[in-house]
């Protein structure tokens, strides 16, 4: 499994750019670490004192943060100077991948959640823009047919339909995040309140729009609710979860 | 051959849905990287590749207009140690549906396996050193995909930035091997071939005399871009005019050549446009029909 071993190592050396630099140093840290013949240790060697090395880091990381910019645009945007040290540690922690975009942005957006509730992140709008991408992208990825809601509630959102709380007005929000203007200085002409943006999925578009704080409130919670009125019942937003339970009482 | 014979097509991308729209007939086919139209969910999982809808109605829109040709990147034919039949199968059921003309992928990784995990993708194509034990690696899955799939397989030259020291062979005389003992044709990619000349100082006409041209069934044109102190296969937009020189040199001699692939990626397409979209359609059909009497 020579062969196999000197892939990893390869590998290693590109998206490790700090292993890249140990390895220059001490090139006795490779036949530690994997399992090379002399052919291939030297090869090795070799490598990672050519300046092609380089671009093969900087394009790893290309091609890592790639699905972020596509799919995460706007926080990306927010994240600013921040995003390349968030980034590094997210890599490190992260550094076998699939790199499906899908997983990628999931797993991103799961580490930055993690560090905004940590307060480790603390950037305006950032939560609720993170929010906003996240729920955008279940849109754009789920399958055509979804399944039960695993939360068990009595009703769930028809699965082309996302609710998003904002503590901004959206719009505003938006208008700044696609302006050259910079987020920071202009924060403060962003009205706060609380405001729920509806997201529906038709054909390959996404439809948004401001709802009110009332059912915004009742679409969010949803899971939450054993009884709704029919009229929302009617509006096609709220789907009853057929469960065994329920079953049974429809079956005469 | 004959001009009816000279076929350009397009590898999609996002930015060319409207361009296919406003452009019917621009292109004779459309190439397709069918990863591109799928999560894969994991080695072993069940429903493991799952289409993304939205995707997969603008690929039965295309199939119903154009020949389709796939260019896969999930085989990881240089990978040591492991051949993902799953995804092999997954490609049989969709040749079935979309009858690809040919497929292709590429002398490269772009996954690598340990004790649980055969999903760790490399994050781009790592370059294969040129020796015996990975052409026998390579064409042995080349085998498996061609008895599975009824249709043409190709393999692309790659790009590089670094020189593994001490192969046993050259790229010329590994692709042309790979060739022979499989019984796979071969993709020039002429923008690689332009790349990997100007990063490593060698001369990409000699590269190219040196090939078994009548296996090649497929030629990729592209342009690029520099990043530090290298040129890059960024698909960056319209060809350098060293590619049109390559291209223009090698055509003569691809005599089996099914198609010229315009590749760019989506991100460049501002550079481009409409116009200079079809311009490079245009020039590539151009250089192979003035070829023809050669």
């Amino acid at each position: 499994m020579a062969l196999a071993s000197f892939q990893r190592a390869l590998f290693d050396l590109i998206a490790q750019p700090a292993l890249c630099m140990q390895a220059k140093e001490n090139p006795g840290i490779l036949s530690d670490r994997y399992e090379l013949t002399p052919k291939e240790f030297s090869r090795l060697h070799s490598v990672i004192r050519q300046k092609g090395m380089a671009t093969n880091c900087t394009l790893y990381r290309i091609n890592r943060v790639t699905p972020l910019y596509t799919l995460l645009p706007y926080t990306c945007k927010l994240l600013g100077n921040d995003l390349l040290p968030l980034l590094i540690a997210f890599w490190e922690k992260n550094g076998r991948t699939n790199l499906q975009f899908k997983d990628e942005v999931l797993l991103f957006a799961r580490y930055l959640q993690t560090a905004i509730i940590k307060g480790a992140v603390q950037i305006p709008f950032l939560e609720e823009i993170l929010n906003f991408e996240t729920k955008i992208n279940e849109l754009r990825y789920q399958k055509e047919e979804t399944g039960v809601d695993a939360t068990g509630g009595t009703y769930t959102l028809n699965s082309c339909i996302r609710v998003v709380s904002f503590g901004h007005h959206p719009q505003t929000l938006f208008d700044l995040l696609t302006s050259d203007e910079p987020v920071k200085a202009a924060s403060s002409a962003v009205p706060a309140g609380q405001y729920y943006l509806l997201l529906e999925q038709t054909g390959d578009e996404i439809d948004m729009k401001v709802i009110s704080a009332e059912l915004g409130y009742i679409l969010d919670n949803i899971g939450s609710y054993k009884a709704l009125p029919r009229e929302l019942l009617e509006t096609g937003l709220v789907r009853e979860q057929v469960t065994v339970q329920n079953l049974h009482t429809r079956i005469p | 051959m004959d001009a009816s014979q000279v076929k350009v097509g397009l590898l999609y991308n996002p930015s060319l849905t409207d361009f296919l729209k406003d452009n019917p007939g621009a292109c004779d086919y459309i190439e397709i990287i069918p990863d591109m139209f799928w999560t894969d969910n994991g080695y072993g999982k069940k429903d493991r590749f799952e289409p993304v809808s939205s995707w997969e109605r603008t690929l039965d829109w295309m199939a119903a207009r154009y020949p389709l040709v796939a260019h896969n990147i999930g085989f990881s034919l240089g990978t040591a140690g492991h051949f993902d039949f799953e995804y092999l199968e997954n490609l049989r059921k969709w040749h079935e549906k979309y009858s690809f003309s040919w497929h292709s992928d590429h002398i490269s990784y772009v996954k690598l396996e340990d004790e649980h995990n055969f999903d760790h993708n490399t994050g781009m194509a790592i370059p294969l050193a040129f020796d015996r034990e990975v052409l026998d690696l390579i064409r042995q899955k080349v085998l498996l995909i061609q008895k599975a799939i009824d249709a043409p397989f190709l393999v692309e030259n790659n790009v590089y930035f670094v020189d593994i020291p001490d192969q046993d062979m050259t790229e010329q005389v590994f692709l042309n091997s790979l060739s022979e003992q499989s019984g796979c044709g071969l993709l020039l990619d002429v923008h690689n071939i332009y790349a990997n000349a100007l990063n490593h100082g060698f001369d990409g006409r000699e590269f190219i005399r040196e090939m078994d041209l009548s296996k090649v069934r497929e030629i990729h044109i592209a342009g690029g871009n520099a990043l530090g102190d290298m040129y890059t296969d960024s698909h960056a937009g319209p060809c350098p005019d060293g590619v049109w020189e390559l291209l223009d040199f090698a055509v003569p001699y691809c005599k089996n050549l099914k198609g010229i692939t315009f590749e760019f990626h989506d991100s460049y397409f501002h550079l481009l446009q409409y116009d200079g979209v079809l311009a490079e359609l245009s020039r590539a059909r151009n250089i192979w029909v003035k070829n023809l009497s050669n």
